[in-house]
C-alpha cells in the first residue's frame, strides 16, 4: 500500500510539498531540530484523527499542538503568512482533505478517528505519557473514552438530568399539597365567617327599616355640603376674578396718567427745542464772518499803529537824552558864568576872561546878558523836555487804549465765532425734536390702548358683581336646604349606631370575601403543577411522576450496567494486548503491566515480583511504558486506521530497549501492513528514508 | 404491556439504536423529550 501526503502551507514552509510513505515498512523522517519533521506527522494525524468532539481529547491535541487553543487565532499548522492550509492524506482509496483556515475555521472531507491521537500518536504529550509522567495511575478515562461506555455515560447524563427534574418536581408537589390543605381549612373557616356577617348584616337591616330611616339623608347631606363647597369655590374664583380686574384698571390708569405726564413733559422740550431752533436760524452767518474780519482787520491797523507810535516814543527818548546833556551843558555854562560874574565883583575889574564865552573877555553887563540868554536857552530846552516826555506819556496811553481796543475785538471775534458754530446745531436739535415727536406718538398709541383695555375692564366689572350676588343667594339657600335636612338627620340618629354598625360589618363582609377569593386563587394554583409544558392536575401528577421516575431508574440501571460492562470488556481487551506485547517484546524488566478490573487503576509488576510505582519509573521506562500502552490501546481500540506516527519518541529510550523497540516496530509494520512513521533528529538536510 | 414498561423498553431501543449509529447528542436530548412527552399526553387524556 502507498499513502501519499500532499502538504500546502504547513509550518514554515510555504507552498506545496509532497511526501510519500510505504505501508509494511518503517519510514524516517530525519533532519535537524526545527527542520520541519514533526509538522509533517502533526498534519498526518490531524488529517486521521478529525473531527475532535471529546473536550479530553481537543485538551490532548492542544498539548499536542495539532488544534487551535482557544486564545489562537487559528491552527498552530497554518503557516503565519498565509490564510488557509490544507492538508491530503491519500492511501488505500481513501483521501482525507483537511483545510485549515485563519478564521479558525476548518473544513474536512472524510471523519477520522479522535482516539487515534490516544493510540497512534507516540510523543511525549501524548495523554498517557503525561499521566505516567505525573505518576496518574488511575487509567479509568482510557477504558472509558476507548469504549462505548463513552457514549452510554453520556446518555446517563442525559437521563439524570430527568431525575433530578423529577425530583424537585416532587418535591414541589409535596409543599403544594401542604399549602393545599392549610388553605382549604383557612377557606372553610373564612367562609363560616362569611355566612355569620351576611346574617348579621340581614338582621340589622330588618331593624333599620323598622326606624323607617330614611337611608339616603346622609347622601343628601353630603350632596348639599359638595353642592355649597362648589358655589363657594366658583364664588372664591370670581372674586378672585373681580380682583384681579381692579387691579388691572388700577395698573391701567397708572400707565394712563405716566404716559400722559411723559407725553406733556416731551411738548414742553420739542417747544423749547423749536425756539432754539428758531434764534439759530436767524444768525446771519454772512454778516458774522464779515464783522470778524473787520474786527481782525481793526487789530491789525492797531498792532501797527502801536508798533509805530512805539518807535517814535525811542525817537523822543532819545531827544530826551539829547535834552537832558544840553540841560546839563547850559547849567555848567549859568555855573561857570555865575562864577565869573561874582569874580568879576570881588575883582573889582572890569572884564574878565570867560572860558565858557569862547575864551573871550566879558564885562560885567555881556556876562549879565549872557547869563539870561542861557538861562533863557536852558528854560526852553526844559520847556522842550517837558513836552517831548508829555507827548511819550500820551503815546503810551494810546498804546495801553489800542491793547485794550484789541483784547475786546478779540472777545468780539469769540463771540461771533460761537455764534457761527451754534448755527451748525440746527441739524442735532432737529433730530432731538423728531425723536421725541417718534416717542410722544408712542406713548400716544400705548395711552389709547391701555384706555382701551380700561373701557374693557370697566365693562367685565358688573358681570362679576352680579354672579357674586347670585352665588351668595344660592349658597344661602342651599345652606337653609342642609339646615333641613340635618334637622331630619339629627332626628334619626337614635338608629345611626345601627346604620354604622351594618356599614362596618358590610365592609368586613367585602374584606372576607376578597380572602376567600384569594384562597381559591391559591388551591387553584397548587391543585396543579407544570411538567414539561403540561398543566397536571396534583394528584395525577403524583402518580405519573412516581412512574416516570421507575422508568428512569430502571434506564440509568440499564445503562450503568452497559457502562461497566463496556468498561470491564475494554479493560480486558487492553491487558490482554498488553500482556501479548510485553511477551513479543520479550522485556526483561517488567513482568506485567495491567489495568485493575476493580478500579482500572495501572499496575506495573517488575520480574522480581516488586511492585512499580509510576513516578519512580526511569525516563526511559517511562517512555517504553507510555508507547507500549498506547500500541496496545491501538490494538484495541484503532486498529481501523494502518498508521502510527512517532514524534521523537525512539531516541528518549534506553539504548537496550530503543532497538528491541524499533524491531517491534518493524515487526507489527510488516504483519499489519501499516504505515509506521517516526521522526529521528540528526545533522542532515531533511530527509525520508525505510529503515 | 403497561405504559411504564413499554416507555422503559422504548427508550432502551432508542440507546441501543442512537450508539449503534453514533450517538448525537443533540438528537438524542430532543428525542428522549419527545418520547417523555408523548407518555404524558397519553396519560394525561
Amino acid at each position: 500500500m502507498k499513502a501519499k501526503l500532499r502538504l500546502e502551507n504547513i509550518g514554515q514552509r510555504i507552498g506545496e510539498e509532497i511526501w510519500e510513505f510505504n505501508s509494511g515498512v518503517v519510514t524516517e523522517i530525519r533532519g535537524r531540530t526545527a527542520s520541519g519533521k514533526s509538522r509533517i506527522l502533526k498534519s498526518c494525524a490531524l488529517a486521521l484523527s478529525l473531527p475532535i468532539t471529546s473536550e479530553e481529547i481537543m485538551e490532548n491535541a492542544i498539548s499536542i499542538g495539532i488544534a487551535k487553543a482557544e486564545n489562537s487565532e487559528c491552527s498552530p499548522l497554518l503557516n503565519s503568512n498565509k490564510n488557509q492550509a490544507v492538508i491530503d492524506l491519500q492511501f488505500d482509496d481513501i483521501t482525507k482533505k483537511v483545510e485549515l483556515n485563519r478564521d479558525g475555521t476548518e473544513k474536512i472531507s472524510t471523519p477520522g478517528n479522535q482516539n487515534f491521537l490516544y493510540c497512534s500518536m507516540l510523543t511525549e504529550n501524548s495523554k498517557i505519557h503525561n499521566n505516567i509522567d505525573q505518576g496518574i495511575s488511575d487509567f479509568s478515562w482510557i477504558v472509558t473514552e476507548m469504549s462505548l461506555a463513552k457514549d452510554y455515560e453520556a446518555i446517563q447524563e442525559i437521563v439524570e438530568s430527568y431525575s433530578d427534574l423529577l425530583k424537585s418536581k416532587k418535591e414541589e408537589i409535596e409543599n403544594n399539597e401542604i399549602d393545599n390543605k392549610t388553605n382549604k381549612a383557612l377557606l372553610e373557616k373564612k367562609s363560616k365567617e362569611l355566612e355569620d356577617i351576611n346574617k348579621e348584616i340581614e338582621e340589622l337591616t330588618k331593624e333599620i327599616e323598622a326606624t323607617k330611616l330614611d337611608p339616603l339623608l346622609d347622601q343628601k347631606y353630603d350632596n348639599l355640603t359638595n353642592q355649597i363647597k362648589a358655589l363657594k369655590d366658583k364664588q372664591n374664583k370670581d372674586k378672585k376674578k373681580l380682583k384681579e380686574s381692579e387691579n388691572e384698571l388700577s395698573n391701567v390708569e397708572s400707565i394712563i396718567n405716566t404716559n400722559n405726564e411723559q407725553i406733556e413733559k416731551n411738548l414742553k422740550e420739542i417747544n423749547k427745542l423749536k425756539i432754539q431752533k428758531k434764534d439759530l436760524e436767524e444768525i446771519d452767518t454772512a454778516t458774522l464772518t464779515k464783522d470778524i474780519e473787520a474786527l481782525f482787520k481793526e487789530n491789525g491797523d492797531l498792532g501797527e499803529s502801536n508798533t509805530k507810535i512805539s518807535e517814535s516814543n525811542v525817537k523822543l527818548s532819545e531827544s530826551i537824552g539829547r535834552l537832558d546833556v544840553k540841560i546839563e551843558t547850559i547849567e555848567d555854562d549859568l555855573k561857570e558864568l555865575n562864577n565869573n560874574l561874582n569874580r568879576l565883583i570881588e575883582s573889582k575889574k572890569d572884564k574878565v576872561i570867560c572860558w565858557t564865552c569862547n575864551n573871550g573877555y566879558l564885562n560885567l553887563s555881556d556876562l549879565k546878558k549872557k547869563i539870561e540868554t542861557k538861562e533863557k536857552e536852558g528854560s526852553n530846552s526844559k520847556e522842550e523836555l517837558k513836552d517831548i516826555e508829555g507827548s511819550i506819556k500820551n503815546s503810551r496811553k494810546e498804546i495801553d487804549n489800542n491793547k485794550k481796543k484789541i483784547e475786546s475785538n478779540k472777545l468780539e471775534i469769540r463771540n461771533r465765532q460761537e455764534l457761527k458754530n451754534k448755527k451748525n446745531e440746527i441739524d442735532d436739535i432737529e433730530k432731538k425734536i423728531q425723536n421725541l415727536s417718534g416717542k410722544t406718538v408712542i406713548l400716544q398709541n400705548e395711552k389709547d390702548n391701555q384706555e382701551r383695555k380700561s373701557k374693557e375692564i370697566i365693562a367685565k366689572v358688573p358681570s362679576y358683581k352680579a354672579n357674586l350676588q347670585s352665588q351668595t343667594k344660592k349658597i344661602e339657600q342651599k345652606e337653609k336646604e342642609r339646615d333641613l335636612v340635618d334637622n331630619q338627620i339629627k332626628k334619626n340618629k337614635e338608629a345611626e349606631p345601627k346604620v354604622i354598625e351594618r356599614k362596618k360589618l358590610t365592609k368586613k363582609s367585602g374584606r372576607v370575601e376578597k380572602e376567600i377569593s384569594d384562597f381559591e386563587f391559591k388551591i387553584d394554583q397548587t391543585s396543579n403543577i407544570e411538567f414539561l409544558g403540561f398543566k397536571i392536575d396534583v394528584l395525577k401528577a403524583k402518580m405519573i411522576i412516581e412512574d416516570l421516575d421507575d422508568t428512569i431508574y430502571n434506564v440509568n440501571e440499564y445503562l450503568i450496567s452497559n457502562i461497566k460492562e463496556q468498561r470491564e470488556g475494554a479493560a480486558l481487551k487492553f491487558n490482554e494486548n498488553i500482556e501479548k506485547i510485553i511477551k513479543e517484546l520479550n522485556f526483561s524488566e517488567f513482568k506485567e503491566i495491567s489495568l485493575d478490573l476493580e478500579n482500572y487503576n495501572l499496575n506495573i509488576i517488575r520480574t522480581d515480583n516488586t511492585y512499580q510505582p509510576l513516578n519512580s519509573l526511569s525516563g526511559g521506562e517511562k517512555v517504553v511504558v507510555s508507547s507500549l500502552l498506547q500500541i496496545s490501546a491501538k490494538e484495541t481500540y484503532n486498529r481501523e486506521i494502518p498508521f502510527i506516527i512517532g514524534d521523537d519518541i525512539i531516541l528518549k529510550m534506553d539504548d537496550a530497549c530503543r532497538e528491541v523497540f524499533e524491531n517491534y516496530l518493524k515487526t507489527i509494520a510488516k504483519e499489519n501492513d501499516w504505515f509506521i512513521i517516526l521522526t529521528r533528529i540528526t545533522d542532515e538536510d531533511l530527509i525520508k528514508e525505510e529503515i | 404491556m403497561s405504559q411504564n414498561k413499554k416507555l422503559t423498553d422504548d427508550i432502551i431501543e432508542y440507546v441501543e439504536s442512537s450508539i449503534n449509529e453514533g450517538l448525537d447528542k443533540t438528537e438524542f436530548i430532543k428525542e428522549l423529550r419527545d418520547k417523555i412527552e408523548m407518555y404524558l399526553k397519553e396519560k394525561i387524556t
